[in-house]
């Protein structure tokens, strides 16, 4: 799987990508589809535009900490 | 050191190409390949390069086999990662992935992690794992130790009072159990507390146990074991 860096994406870009998933942002944190804050699924922790992840799985966006990352790598432990 | 307007000239420069880079189309094309799983969205590698390098440690591969709650192996792996933050001196790093284990898994949690972090549950677990008879047995006493760390790990600082603690662990061994007791002492004056404290438990206790030190120069374990129960002990 192909991994694109987040870092050099504009912010426009990275909203426009949540949007063609089904997401939203309010310019700082990632929104569901009732405009709640999307929060990690491993450590709860509301997922902001500057520090996400986005992986394969049930479209998950993450919050890129260790525990998230190796919570999703021992669900899914090729995809990375 | 660069000018303010040069400064802002590189990142107008940096947006444009950035802006360029991530069109309406390719952004269309992206969402595509994504849901097709070809692609995922990251900040930098480095902290997965840091989890990776974690899951491919040796003790890990060996405690797969034994420890099979998937919320104590991530707790593991987490105390392997705070570790190697700690040594890459990053203290913004620890503070954050201690309060996100706090937060996901209570005190207890993070208790595990911090003995992995110290290298007090390999080395438990490799003491254990040689008495041992069979894997059953050592899948159940990993287990035991996970659920209740504070049965069987003891930290001793260097303002504990050797004779009181020795009262408590002594009213708990002579029960019986647990079975096995680990004493973790780091620093010279905690060190020193722990080693009174050793010699105080081998003059009071009345039940038969056996005493191994595993010390270098700046920390300390003690483990104490029932005789009865590792059999194989000299």
């Amino acid at each position: 799987m192909e991994l694109v860096s987040l870092k050099s994406m504009p912010l426009e870009a990275k909203v426009g990508l949540l949007k063609e998933l089904g997401y939203n942002s309010d310019k700082r944190f990632v929104l569901g589809q009732d405009g709640s804050r999307t929060k990690d699924p491993y450590t709860e922790t509301e997922v902001e535009l500057s520090n996400m992840l986005i992986l394969p799985g049930s479209t998950l966006i993450l919050d890129n900490n260790p525990l998230s990352i190796a919570a999703y790598l021992e669900e899914y432990p090729d995809a990375l | 050191m660069p000018s303010e307007n040069r400064i802002i000239e590189e990142a107008a420069r940096g947006a444009t190409k950035g802006a360029l880079e991530f069109t309406e189309e390719k952004i269309k094309q992206y969402a595509k390949r994504f849901l097709n799983k070809e692609v995922g969205f990251i900040e930098d590698t480095e902290i997965i390069d840091l989890v990776k390098a974690q899951r491919k440690r040796p003790e890990l591969t060996f405690l797969r086999k034994y420890v099979k709650n998937p919320e104590h192996l991530l707790q593991i792996q987490m105390g392997y990662t705070l570790r190697k933050l700690e040594e890459n001196k990053d203290a913004q790093g620890l503070q954050k992935l201690r309060q996100a284990l706090l937060k996901r898994y209570g005190k207890r949690g993070l208790h595990v992690a911090q003995l992995a972090q110290r290298g007090i549950l390999n080395k438990s677990f490799f003491q254990v794992a040689g008495l041992s008879e069979n894997d059953a047995e050592l899948e159940e006493v990993f287990t035991e130790f996970l659920e209740n760390t504070d049965k069987y790990f003891i930290f001793i600082q260097a303002t504990d009072n050797p004779l009181r603690l020795k009262n408590t662990i002594n009213a708990r061994l002579e029960t019986g159990m647990p079975q096995i007791m680990v004493i973790f002492s780091k620093g010279k004056p905690a060190m020193g507390n722990a080693k009174s404290l050793v010699q105080l438990l081998k003059k009071s206790l009345n039940i038969d146990y056996a005493f191994e030190r595993y010390e270098d120069n700046s920390q300390q374990y003690d483990f104490i074991m029932r005789k009865t129960t590792y059999p194989n002990l000299s």
